[in-house]
């Protein structure tokens, strides 16, 4: 039993090790594909993805405050 | 003996239009009937008890809103033969596509611990204990995946989906006023004016209809299935159908609480499942029976939409037509996330209520995104072409989106601070 559960980690670990190295290479991998905007930046696409921004600061804006108005 | 002709030649014609429907048929009404799930569920049963049939008509505005958004992604996922997730990450670049693919992640494995909260809730009332469901929900799961083909999970999905109809007998056998039903809820009105609690609800019932999973799930199936731009009107006519049936089945629900439990107070559907077998065991066994269909019919696509959109950028292979052997990443994502959101609910006191909250402010994260993301790449003439949003359609897209954006952000804010609408 105990053998069995030896080689069932064994395999768990070699099975992680190459996820890691498969997949940590992988990203490096996407962002370098990935690295520039593919759609044209008009206006438009400029003015819509900085309102993003300011929207998803905002709201982690006010988790951050609820918070630390939870914690004092 | 010429019109026997004529009518054998019409019966062969529709007969043929009603098999290639039925070839055609499946993401929209899977995604649209998944959208009533365990959560969806216990908003329409509470919507009901509280205002009684008075806000069926606003259900009815929704159908259009369900199938404006999810029509556009059937258009993307055709003409550009990606799911979601890459769409972004070629379009908008990696900054962009990471925020997308983890906040998906996020809110999807939360979402699902909803759904496994609604499964265990609804079999405990049978003397299942959570345990046994969550055991049973995940081999049920496994075996619709690994029987390797697209097409029959769907065909199983979709009598899942033929299940969640199970709201329609249910207030027929209650027996509800059909005028008062007519005056009530058919003709706008907010019942004791518009005010703070109203305006909850009907946050509560958008946030219910769109939610991010949903575009992901139904592009990636688009993509799965390989529907070709000839396919697209059938696709739309699939999505229509599946906004029809969902909010079919969530004015029904409405008309079961607004019958039975008008004025009864309830945190979830399974309460108002126990609350019903008290007054009448067949309608509360079956909104029980109900519950548990939703919250099964929300794990199975939501764990997918999950897998295909990881297995899109990862690059691993991640169709359901691919076998476990040439897709292993893809089907221990499915499973990983399936079981490890099964778990968390079996563990005693786990913090369920703060898991409900934290879903409505991630997905209040990610929802304006996918959406203007969505709009961006269907007003993309280079990926588009003649699919690319005409000025009716922007119009009506920019309209519902900029709703949905608005509404669903106050919802999140009323969920971080609850006594700011008081």
């Amino acid at each position: 039993m105990l053998k069995k559960l030896r080689i069932i980690k064994k395999q768990l670990k070699k099975l992680l090790k190459i996820f890691y190295e498969q997949h940590f290479e992988r990203i490096i991998e996407i962002n370098e594909k990935y690295a520039s905007p593919r759609i044209a930046t008009v206006p438009i696409v400029k003015f819509a993805l900085n309102a993003l921004k300011i929207y998803l600061v905002f709201i982690m804006g006010l988790l951050i405050y609820k918070f630390i108005t939870l914690i004092y | 003996m010429k019109i026997f002709s004529k009518l054998y030649y019409e019966y062969r014609r529709i007969w043929k239009i009603i098999v290639l429907y039925l070839i055609i048929s499946g993401p929209g009404i899977v995604v649209m009937v998944a959208d009533n799930d365990a959560a969806g569920i216990t908003t329409y049963a509470a919507t009901g008890a509280k205002f009684g049939y008075n806000l069926i008509w606003f259900l009815l505005f929704l159908v259009p809103i369900a199938y404006f958004v999810q029509e556009m992604t059937v258009r993307l996922g055709v003409i550009t033969k990606r799911g979601h997730a890459e769409s972004v990450f070629d379009a908008f670049g990696s900054f962009w596509g990471w925020f997308s693919l983890t906040n998906l992640m996020v809110v999807n494995w939360l979402t699902l611990i909803t759904e496994f909260v609604g499964m265990t809730a609804a079999l405990n009332l049978f003397g299942v204990p959570p345990y046994i469901t969550v055991t049973g929900v995940c081999i049920l799961m496994g075996i619709m995946v690994l029987n390797g083909r697209y097409w029959t999970w769907e065909k199983i999905a979709l009598t899942f989906c033929a299940l969640n109809l199970i709201y329609i007998p249910c207030a027929f056998i209650v027996n509800p006023p059909i005028s008062a039903i007519v005056h009530e809820g058919f003709i706008p009105n907010f019942p004791g004016g518009f005010n703070n609690t109203i305006f909850f609800f009907l946050m509560a019932n958008i946030g219910t209809t769109i939610a991010p999973w949903m575009l992901y799930f139904q592009q990636s199936a688009v993509v799965d299935k390989g529907m070709k731009e000839k396919d697209i009107p059938w696709a739309k006519f699939d999505t229509m159908v599946g906004a029809i049936l969902t909010i079919a089945v969530a004015i029904f629900i409405v008309i079961v609480a607004g019958t039975v439990l008008r004025g009864v107070e309830f945190e979830s559907a399974a309460q108002a499942a126990q609350k019903l077998m008290g007054m009448n065991k067949y309608v509360g066994s079956f909104l029980a029976v109900g519950l548990f269909n939703a919250g099964l019919l929300g794990a199975i696509c939501i764990s997918l939409a999950s897998s295909w959109a990881f297995g899109e950028i990862f690059g691993w292979a991640h169709s359901l037509n691919n076998k476990i052997k040439e897709a292993p990443w893809f089907y221990a994502n499915y499973f990983i996330t399936l079981i490890s959101a099964g778990l968390i609910v079996l563990i005693p006191k786990a913090p369920l209520v703060l898991i409900t909250l934290l879903v409505q402010v991630v997905s209040a994260m990610l929802l304006p995104a996918t959406l203007v993301f969505l709009l961006l790449l269907l007003n993309d003439k280079k990926t588009m072409g003649e699919y690319k949003n005409n000025l009716f359609q922007n119009i009506i897209g920019i309209s519902i989106v900029t709703l949905i954006i608005v509404l669903s952000t106050l919802y999140a804010i009323s969920v971080i601070f609850p006594n700011l609408f008081n």
